[in-house]
């Protein structure tokens, strides 16, 4: 157990790392898969997602208001994520390496459905007028609260979740 | 890659524990009976332990303040995520229901003794390493707090069910 939580840390230090240095370019990766599933809502069918930084903008020629999200508040459970694997016996075995590929590309749909609802919970809560006119109270609840499960456990869920199916450690002991 | 009905089952109790415990706490009234004043119970150890270490600060109410920095802890950074994250993880799993029980119990200790670490290591940044205050705030801790309620987890089923036991256990 305790080569197991070195390596857990050493995959803590190489996630930070990836997520301090790729935030950038990963923005650019999801504000287009993103603004993909925001059109599906009426309201923002014309928004426009515009990565900067560690920043998403949703901007539109529409009077549709203008909103910052933090996208990198809405991905670092990719460190979780590396850490876990990287915690793994033999981490660097083909089959660990498949089983991590898979949970990336099930974060990254968790991550665009991350800035979804945080953006619709910022159009729905923080926007005025805007947001009584476009919203109703039941609506307005039901995406500040599903922002909030999301950001505080779902996040940490959706990792915990992959890494115990994906990784073979479900298989290791009597569920 | 294919999970068996058990495992299965297992995520699922999971997802549907770990969303109505965080319901629970969140409800205007828990929150005011018992997570705030938990909340508060939280910050005096947590600035016990930095008087103790020489930091002059006082604490009122869920605040901790200093000279320099002032550190006030909310919902979400008083440790119960974590807690809520690992008791919806042991519950969920296949084991005698004492067993479950204990061994939340014995996390949520341990969690939160790891928490007055935290918001003690994130006060003593504040004053003496602010620029990196929110990176730690946000990510580091938040990881290893959620990282450590995997490792009680697993460290947990080790003992509940280890590796060389029949299917029934």
């Amino acid at each position: 157990m305790l080569l197991r939580a070195l390596r857990f840390l050493g995959g803590v230090a190489l996630g930070f790392w990836i997520w301090w240095a790729a935030t950038p370019a990963y923005s650019h990766l999801l504000a287009p898969a993103t603004q993909l599933l925001l059109h599906a809502d009426r309201r923002f069918a014309a928004a426009v997602l515009e990565p900067q930084e560690r920043k998403v903008f949703v901007t539109s020629a529409t009077p549709l208001p203008t909103a910052t999200m933090p996208a990198d508040q809405l991905t670092y459970n990719i460190i979780l994520l590396l850490a876990l694997f990287a915690s793994n016996d033999r981490p660097w075995r083909a089959a660990n390496l498949r089983a991590v590929a898979i949970a990336l590309v099930i974060l990254f749909i968790s991550h665009c459905i991350g800035l979804l609802i945080s953006i619709e919970s910022t159009y729905a809560v923080r926007q005025g007028a805007w947001s009584e006119q476009h919203y109703g109270d039941a609506a307005a609840n039901f995406w500040q609260t599903t922002e909030l499960v999301f950001r505080i456990v779902g996040m940490f869920g959706v990792v915990f979740a992959s890494w115990w199916g994906l990784s073979g450690h479900s298989k290791s002991v009597s569920t | 890659m294919a999970l068996a009905p058990r495992q299965t089952r297992f995520l699922i109790v999971f997802a549907v524990l770990l969303i109505a415990f965080y319901a629970v706490i969140t409800i205007d009234a828990v929150d005011r009976r018992v997570v705030l004043p938990f909340t508060a119970a939280l910050a005096r150890v947590s600035g016990a332990a930095l008087n103790l270490i020489g930091e002059k600060v006082l604490v009122t109410g869920t605040v901790i303040s200093g000279s320099r920095f002032a550190v006030d802890i909310r919902g979400g950074c008083n440790g119960l995520e974590a807690v809520v994250f690992v008791c919806a993880a042991m519950l969920a799993f296949h084991a005698p229901i004492r067993k479950r029980i204990l061994g939340a119990l014995a996390a949520a200790v341990i969690l939160e003794a790891l928490n007055v670490i935290r918001i003690d290591s994130l006060y003593l940044l504040g004053v003496y390493h602010r620029n990196v205050f929110d990176m730690f705030h946000l990510a580091v801790w938040q990881t290893l707090m959620f990282g450590a309620a995997v490792f009680l987890f697993l460290i947990w089923t080790s003992i509940v069910a280890p590796r060389n036991a029949s299917a029934s256990t």
